[in-house]
């Protein structure tokens, strides 16, 4: 029943030694656990396509053993853990009628939960109002789409609290990998619930939520090991971003334990304390989005107009159009799980090479499947699986994962960089001797081509030999800007050795391009007039369309021009976006004229075009002759 | 509070020697456009305000008293009326948006940033009138106006011209920023 121990001592030692420190949010209900009392806790069912859900273990009898026994299913199969059905619940009741005792459990809960958390300022404020009609739109498509019922997060905090009445802990899931030079620590935080919509006005709620945090660790010649990067996991976000080197002030430490910061309800790992505004983004069809990012593209590379942080690509600002916004609180304000904290980690259960069973040979989900098809109610997979059964990068890629595949350990830097010199001035010597070959060659080619000119009868040789040297004298032009090229790369690459033999290093977070940051004390402090402007604008704008429409048909353009502009002027004034709106109107007054000008004038304009042109070319020309 | 608010307003060239001057040159001209079109809409104003026959309408007595004349049936004539009409509508309606104009002028040739909202809402607001004046009453002098409009607005909304401004927003903040290099 206990957990497995440390296969190799020095792994166990490892992940213990740099275990993190993580920081919940005061209301937060359900802490990492092991997977073993959850497991047992759950039925197993298998969903065949088109067909009704079977139980093919009830709760009380799966063990970590019989889970990974499952056997293959037809394509389309789903195998799901079942953790908050509340007809199982009376069984794990021992005394009392169960569903009364439930009911009052489930609500004490809730109420101890709300009294604790107290929301931030409104996730709706701080967004415009297309983002907030796709809010309303995705609320009213949770009725329609498949979702995990109203009552799971209660029944699931109080299956929860059951497991750890029985004994309480609090343990993660280790695994150390070795990749690319590197020593991997992963921590695999496994909760049972993610009460994340329920509890916290966040996107989803699911059972079952594996989250990680892995540590990258560079090891000496003296098998001595040193922390050089952390990377947290937060909503499947991945690559450069998503990774902070040790030193990166970003990073709090608790002497050799890194900090995490566990967002209420959804477990996302964060750096910092603070409220994040996630955003589920919903891709534009592709059609719509190339005609956007090219209209953006000509609007502000041709016309070369203003249009806001130029840093942000164009594609991510297109998609940007669509997304739903969500606070993740990630305030560390509750229970902090640690080394001399609250409470402390007990033994993980290590997930050595090769895989548990449970883990390599259940590829079924964690939790509820509840056929949403944007998978956000659904349960996730296991550590090693996406949903969708295969294996997951963060498993077998855990370096690529975080975007450090490019990136050596420090000890190895300079290693990689007289290797890469020693490979730049080998092909530097061997385009050398190409160049020096072909040069020849050209030579050769260009005196038999002199000799060979005005000789009618050698016409079609004299041709073929032309053809040739032009051919070879772009391959040897090709060949000596490559040459020059790494000859500039190899003066960086010494110039980069000395700076590294001197003990010099990139910037801390010279990799990243856009971090995760929490709200900001300006963003925090919107007024509750902006928030309750923010909470009735779409609502107040549907009534006042149907208004119009139903009153005042007779007026209902300049109703409707009127009644829009004042909704934008007054959203515009709570969001300080005045400015915006101001260029955005007129930009739009200004195309319009454009056009009204153009369909007056549109001959007149034509000639005088080409006037203009005609003038243009008599200066040009003459200004030519008068030199 | 005022008086230190008003010197704490950074003015475009703070910061000295440093800032490139020539980068400032697009906003005076913008201020002398400015400038340039409150002329033209005064001089359109004028020459709208010429062509009615006042003396046919108005006329002032030996004591200064102003009087409407009107004709024999107890009415002003529809030409008269009409002509005198639009000249009242066309002062009341731009006479806000060349205020603004003259304002953002002033202040884009004081180099002071506040300007460019002035500008870019005496723009809007002068297209939105130019609309209004094409739609309801067909003048034709609307056409150059509408036209300076579209250019001054393009020009406005450059980069070239915003990023002054924005580079500009807030100096305590972007200083902060780099030193935490951020």
């Amino acid at each position: 029943m206990g957990a497995e121990l440390p296969r190799t001592e020095d792994d166990g030692a490892l992940l213990r030694r740099f275990e993190p420190v993580v920081r919940f949010t005061k209301g937060e209900r359900f802490y990492p656990i092991d997977v073993e009392p959850y497991v047992r806790a759950c039925s197993l069912w298998v969903q065949r396509p088109g067909e009704e859900a079977v139980c093919v273990v009830p709760s009380g009898e799966l063990t970590l053993e019989r889970i990974a026994q499952h056997p293959l299913d037809e394509f389309g199969a789903v195998h799901y853990l079942r953790f908050t059905d509340p007809r199982g619940f009376g069984k794990m009741e021992t005394r009392g009628s169960g569903l009364k005792l439930f009911r009052r459990r489930a609500a004490r809960s809730l109420k101890e939960s709300r009294e604790a958390f107290r929301t931030g300022r409104g996730r709706l404020a701080r967004v415009g109002y297309v983002s907030r009609f796709m809010d309303a739109l995705y609320s009213v498509a949770l009725l329609a789409r498949g979702r995990v019922p109203g009552e799971a997060a209660a029944v699931a905090s109080v299956a929860y609290e059951h497991i750890t009445a029985q004994r309480e802990h609090r343990r993660y899931h280790g695994r150390v990998v070795r990749q690319s030079g590197w020593v991997i620590l992963q921590y695999w935080f496994f909760y049972p619930f993610n009460d994340w919509r329920s509890g916290f006005f966040g996107a989803n709620d699911h059972e079952a939520d594996w989250e990680m945090i892995f540590i990258y660790l560079s090891e000496s010649e003296t098998a001595d090991v040193r922390p050089e990067w952390v990377a947290y996991a937060a909503h499947d976000y991945a690559g450069d971003d998503l990774r902070r080197r040790w030193d990166d002030p970003e990073v709090e430490k608790v002497g050799e334990h890194p900090v995490v910061y566990a967002g209420a309800g959804s477990h996302a790992s964060y750096y910092a304390p603070g409220e994040y505004l996630t955003e589920v983004r919903l891709p534009l069809p592709s059609l719509i989005a190339r005609a956007a990012t090219a209209v953006r593209s000509f609007w502000r590379k041709r016309m070369r107009q203003y249009t806001g942080d130029d840093a942000r690509p164009e594609a991510d600002e297109i998609s940007s159009y669509l997304h739903i916004p969500f606070v993740d609180y990630a305030r560390g304000d509750g229970l902090t799980i640690g080394p001399s904290q609250d409470k402390e980690w007990e033994p993980p259960r290590l997930m050595p090479d090769p895989a548990p069973d449970w883990v390599s040979r259940y590829r079924g989900l964690w939790g509820l499947y509840t056929r949403d098809p944007f998978e956000g109610e659904d349960a996730p997979a296991g550590p090693m699986y996406n949903r969708d059964k295969s294996v997951r990068r963060a498993w077998y890629d855990p370096v690529g994962w975080a975007g450090l595949d490019k990136v050596p350990p420090s000890a190895e830097t300079l290693e990689a960089v007289f290797d890469q010199q020693a490979e730049i001035t080998a092909r530097c010597a061997a385009l050398g001797a190409d160049i020096e070959d072909k040069s020849r060659r050209l030579k050769k080619l260009g005196v038999e081509a002199a000799a060979m000119r005005d000789r009618s009868h050698l016409d079609a040789p004299y041709k073929a030999r032309t053809k040739r040297i032009e051919e070879l004298s772009k391959e040897v032009d090709r060949l000596r800007g490559q040459l020059a090229t790494d000859q500039v790369v190899l003066e960086s690459l010494e110039e980069y050795a000395d700076r590294l033999r001197a003990g010099e290093r990139e910037p801390a977070r010279a990799h990243i391009s856009r971090a995760h940051r929490p709200a900001s004390d300006a963003e925090l402090r919107i007024s509750r007039a902006a928030e309750l402007w923010a909470a009735l604008s779409v609502g107040l704008m549907l009534f006042a369309l149907v208004g119009i429409v139903a009153l005042e048909r007779q007026h209902l353009t300049s109703i409707l021009v009127a009644s829009i502009a004042l909704f934008a002027f007054v959203e515009a004034g709570f969001r300080r976006q005045l400015t915006n709106l101001v260029s955005s109107v007129n930009i739009g007054l200004a195309v319009v004229a454009a056009l009204v000008i153009i369909y007056e004038f549109f001959w007149q304009l034509v000639i005088l075009s080409v006037l203009s042109v005609g003038v243009y070319i008599l200066w040009d020309n003459l200004r030519e002759l008068r030199r | 509070m005022e008086s230190s608010a008003r010197q704490n307003e950074p003015n475009i060239l703070d910061e000295g020697a440093r800032v490139d001057k020539a980068r400032y040159r697009p906003i005076r001209l913008i201020g002398l456009l400015l400038i340039l079109q409150v002329i033209g809409l005064g001089g359109i104003g004028v020459y709208q305000a010429t062509g009615v026959d006042w003396d046919e309408i108005v006329s002032i007595d030996s004591q200064g008293d102003v009087s409407i004349l009107l004709d024999q049936s107890g009415s002003l004539s529809d030409a008269s009326l009409e002509q005198a009409g639009e000249v009242v509508v066309f002062v009341v309606l731009f006479l806000p948006p060349a205020f603004l104009m003259l304002l953002a002028g002033l202040s884009f040739l004081l180099l002071k940033r506040r300007g460019w909202l002035l500008a870019a809402i005496a723009q809007g607001l002068s297209l939105g009138i130019c609309l209004f004046f094409y739609s309801e009453l067909e003048q034709s002098f609307v056409y150059p106006i509408m036209l300076y409009c579209i250019l001054m607005v393009f020009y406005l909304n450059s980069h070239d011209v915003r990023v002054v401004f924005h580079s500009r927003r807030d100096p305590a903040r972007r200083n902060l920023k780099a030193r935490h290099g951020s």
